[in-house]
């Protein structure tokens, strides 16, 4: 009997399929060769539990989907496997205005809670770029960060317990849905481990009221340093934005600007922009306002008020919507790094000498987004340049440089099967070896997201776990436009 | 098989190709959230991004031509897709051109045929048209009135309404309404058909000297405004009634029926063609405030309005679902305590109507402007 059958038969509320038009969006985009089984759109944590102990006793591979924003390949095994859509566990089960918590099924969006708690005057504080697109339960599996990182952290921070279903099907309750407790916080496992160690079904969050007031700050900069300094300056004086983007405009991109925009680029020497927003009471925000308006305005020049609201009710798409781009054929390439805050003016340099020799100067962006350790370097390629070998030995050389910094190349997309073993391995160190082993105890069988982060049982010399994995090609960070996985 | 017959259609998939390239350089997925087709089908086949995958599929030779019905078909073209996209990759551009290669294929179902050859042969999709409200108007005009096959069919009393709000602001307008704008006809993928259609719409609107074209139908509007031009030279201009109405003074609605007392509470919903596609968004809202009712503003509202479920033949081919789609805007209407669910569209008041079962009054704007 086909797996779609037999899953059927033991899901009788679930929707399973194994049409060719169903599964085409579930292979991987590119080569369209992942095996994918059949998907089924649970419909309850039961049903997700009968899945994962059928496949886990066949071997057979268990993807879970959330939103599919799929920036990372991790949802691409590299064995046959069944897709979980948990999109159709999407429910917000609770509520509770006194402890502020909200629980919530992890098939639902940002969005959607974020929706659901400002009718109730509450903010969720997870708000990603995918915020519309991507599922909480991806975001906490690739344990990714929004714009609210420094009020809140990443989507994790927040996090008072998880309910999962680990690979044999057993569903645990972990954590004391309190900061009060001082026992291990092992739900954190399934934070960023792709969903390698357990399907996460259900989370609770501690959220906040709204905050009644916010204002946002323009400014711009002859050069990225400046900016940089100034951030720094900011910092020191106890002024750090609670939420900021700043970056170099890329000459492609201000070519591309209205014209006159354009001509403003130009008169003012504009090499960088930063959006620094705050949020608080009236008073206090306002007075925070008014303080790093005097020290950006020692840097840089400040932005006339029209322009510096712009970007926060745009977050979503801000840099994104830029029809200029989409009309040249360009998108952009982007690479998201966690480097240490004092080696970024230095890798930035290295970064642009590296793309000078490469003749993509002039299509090059450095961001900063909501930290001054989270830079991100953006490249606007065509289709063609996108999946080529020399974007592949770049991204490849682009790591080195990253590495040497002591940074990581991924802060918030995670590695999938996009970034290889050999680099993950470099990248984690130790770490990865504790992903091995505690892979080993919870998903035996490699059921879960085989080939993610680690190597799938049938690529594994001797069971040593973690070793690296003979895939080329490695660092194609595809798509969009930066912010969160979501995956 | 499939490669062969992905290769007879490249041309015409050169551009779905090129959309799905430029898709899958995001991945962004925010045309998932409010897509109709994406509501009925939870799979991901069912949502814009989704189906562009099936079509790079196809292209690439893994599926074949028939396994491109149904992602084609539950698509209700209303466009939120495009409107959502940050690649411009929304699969509402390309669903005509699909359907238009599945009719020379034969795969169009016979439904969706059969109301688009009722539209050409008797000049409505609908089984019956009365052509009653136009007696007495002149034979030619500078302005006509364009009332639509679907008020004609489902509620003439509106035509004839219109037609008296029309003359109490001192037109007189010619009667258009020999045939259908085609909606049907383009839904189905009669290309030519459709471009012959709207070089007779032309002819009649020539032969009785109008100019300006006034509009009940957002649907019939956003054809005659968006879609004809490309086929056809429509030399006057068409106005939708809210535009018009808008500048004039509504006055206060009548006493009366609930729901329909000033100070009542309306939520409006955006028909697709009229707020997406014509950005025709505050016309109506200004009519409503005028009238002296309290507007309530849906989740989804103006150019991101949520279909209503009656677009691009989805009615047809899938009716229960549609009204599904139908029921949703009518219990989030209910939800926000509204009197009456109002709309500017005759298949959205039709469908809400049917969907409702009583449970809210469903009305179109226009209805509710006292003579």
């Amino acid at each position: 009997m086909a797996t779609a059958d037999e899953l059927r038969t033991l899901l009788p509320n679930a929707r399973v399929t194994d049409r060719p038009t169903d599964i085409e969006p579930y292979r991987d985009i590119d080569g369209g060769n992942v095996p994918v089984v059949c998907v089924v759109l649970p419909s309850s944590y039961e049903d997700v539990r009968k899945v994962l102990r059928h496949c886990d006793e066949r071997g057979l591979g268990v993807v879970p989907w959330g939103g599919g924003t799929n920036l990372c390949r991790a949802l691409s095994p590299s064995r046959a496997s069944v897709a979980l859509d948990m999109k159709s566990l999407g429910r917000i089960i609770g509520f509770d205005e006194v402890t502020g918590t909200v629980t919530v099924q992890a098939g639902a969006t940002p969005d959607d809670i974020d929706s659901y708690l400002a009718a109730r005057g509450f903010r969720f504080h997870f708000d990603p770029w995918s915020r519309f697109s991507c599922t909480i339960g991806g975001a906490l599996a690739m344990n990714a960060n929004g714009s609210l990182y420094p009020v809140h952290g990443g989507v994790g921070d927040e996090v008072l317990s998880l309910r999962v279903a680990l690979a044999d099907g057993t569903m645990m309750d972990l954590g004391p849905g309190t900061r009060a407790a001082s026992m291990p916080q092992l739900f954190r496992l399934f934070m960023g481990s792709e969903g390698t160690l357990g399907v996460i079904l259900e989370a609770t969050f501690a959220v906040y009221p709204v905050p009644p007031h916010h204002e946002t700050v323009g400014c711009a900069f002859t050069s990225f340093s400046s900016m940089f300094d100034a951030l720094l300056e900011l910092e020191r004086a106890g002024l750090s934005p609670d939420s900021f983007i700043g970056g170099t405009i890329p000459r492609v991109t201000a070519k591309l600007q209205p014209k006159a925009e354009r001509v403003l680029i130009r008169a003012l020497r504009i090499k960088a922009a930063l959006f620094a927003y705050y949020e608080g009471d009236i008073d206090g925000s306002t007075a925070r306002v008014a303080a790093s308006k005097e020290i950006l305005s020692r840097a840089g020049k400040l932005m006339p008020q029209k322009y510096s609201e712009e970007w926060w009710p745009n977050r979503h798409t801000y840099f994104e919507s830029n029809e200029g781009l989409v009309n040249e054929g360009l998108s952009p390439h982007v690479f998201d790094l966690a480097v240490p805050e004092r080696e970024v003016p230095g890798l930035v340099a290295r970064v642009e000498e590296l793309m000078e020799k490469a003749g993509f100067a002039d299509r090059l962006s450095h961001t900063l987004f909501t930290s001054t350790d989270a830079y991100t370097v953006s490249l606007f390629l065509t289709a063609e340049e996108l999946g080529s070998h020399r974007i592949s030995t770049l991204s490849r050389e682009l790591f080195e440089l990253v590495w040497q910094s002591g940074g990581t190349v991924s802060r918030t997309h995670g590695y999938g099967t996009l970034i290889d073993h050999q680099a993950v391995q470099r990248d984690m160190g130790d770490d990865l070896g504790m992903l091995g082993r505690l892979k080993k105890v919870l998903d035996p069988n490699g059921t879960l997201n085989p080939g993610v982060m680690l190597p799938d049982r049938t690529e594994v010399d001797g069971g040593q776990g973690a070793g690296p994995r003979t895939r080329t090609g490695g660092g194609r960070v595809r798509g969009p436009f930066a912010s969160t996985g979501g995956d | 098989m499939g490669a062969k017959r992905a290769r007879e259609h490249e041309h015409e998939l050169e551009e779905a190709l090129r959309q799905a390239e430029r898709c899958s350089t995001t991945e962004c997925s925010f045309c998932r959230d409010n897509c109709p087709s994406y509501r009925l089908n939870a799979f991901e086949s069912g949502n814009p991004r989704g189906k562009n995958r099936v079509l790079a599929a196809y292209s690439e030779g893994r599926l074949d031509i028939e396994d491109l019905l149904e992602i084609v078909l539950d698509c209700a073209v209303c466009g939120q897709c495009s409107e959502a996209c940050l690649a411009d990759a929304g699969i509402y551009g390309q669903i005509p051109k699909v359907r238009e290669f599945l009719q020379r294929e034969g795969l169009i179902p016979e439904e969706m045929n059969a109301s688009a050859r009722r539209a050409l042969d008797d000049g409505t999709p609908y089984p019956s048209k009365d052509r009653s409200w136009s007696e007495g108007l002149p034979e030619k005009a500078s302005v006509g009135y364009f009332p639509g096959c679907n008020v004609l069919a489902n509620n003439p009393k509106l035509a004839v309404h219109t037609v008296a709000l029309l003359e109490r602001e001192g037109v007189r307008p010619a009667a258009i309404d020999e045939h259908c704008c085609g909606s049907s006809v383009f839904n189905a993928g009669m290309a030519d058909d459709f471009r012959d259609n709207a070089g007779m719409i032309a002819a009649e609107i020539k032969k009785k000297g109008v100019k300006r074209l006034i509009t009940s139908c957002p649907g019939c509007t956003n054809v005659l405004v968006n879609l004809q031009p490309k086929v056809a030279k429509m030399p006057f201009k068409t106005v939708h009634i809210t535009e018009f109405l808008a500048s004039r003074k509504p006055g206060k609605a009548l006493p009366g029926d609930a729901g329909k007392a000033a100070g009542g509470r309306v939520a409006y919903h955006d028909p697709c063609n009229l707020g997406r596609k014509l950005g025709i968004t505050e016309e109506p809202r200004k009519i409503i405030e005028a009238l002296g009712f309290e507007l309530l503003e849906f989740r989804f509202n103006r150019a991101r309005s949520a279909c209503c479920g009656g677009g691009g033949g989805l009615g047809t081919v899938h009716p229960e679902s549609s009204l599904e789609l139908a029921r949703d805007r009518v219990d989030e209407a209910l939800a926000m305590g509204a009197d009456a669910l109002v709309s500017t569209c005759q298949t959205c008041t039709t469908r809400f109507a049917r969907a409702a079962k009583g449970d809210i009054e469903t009305l179109d704007l226009v209805e509710m402007i006292p003579i």
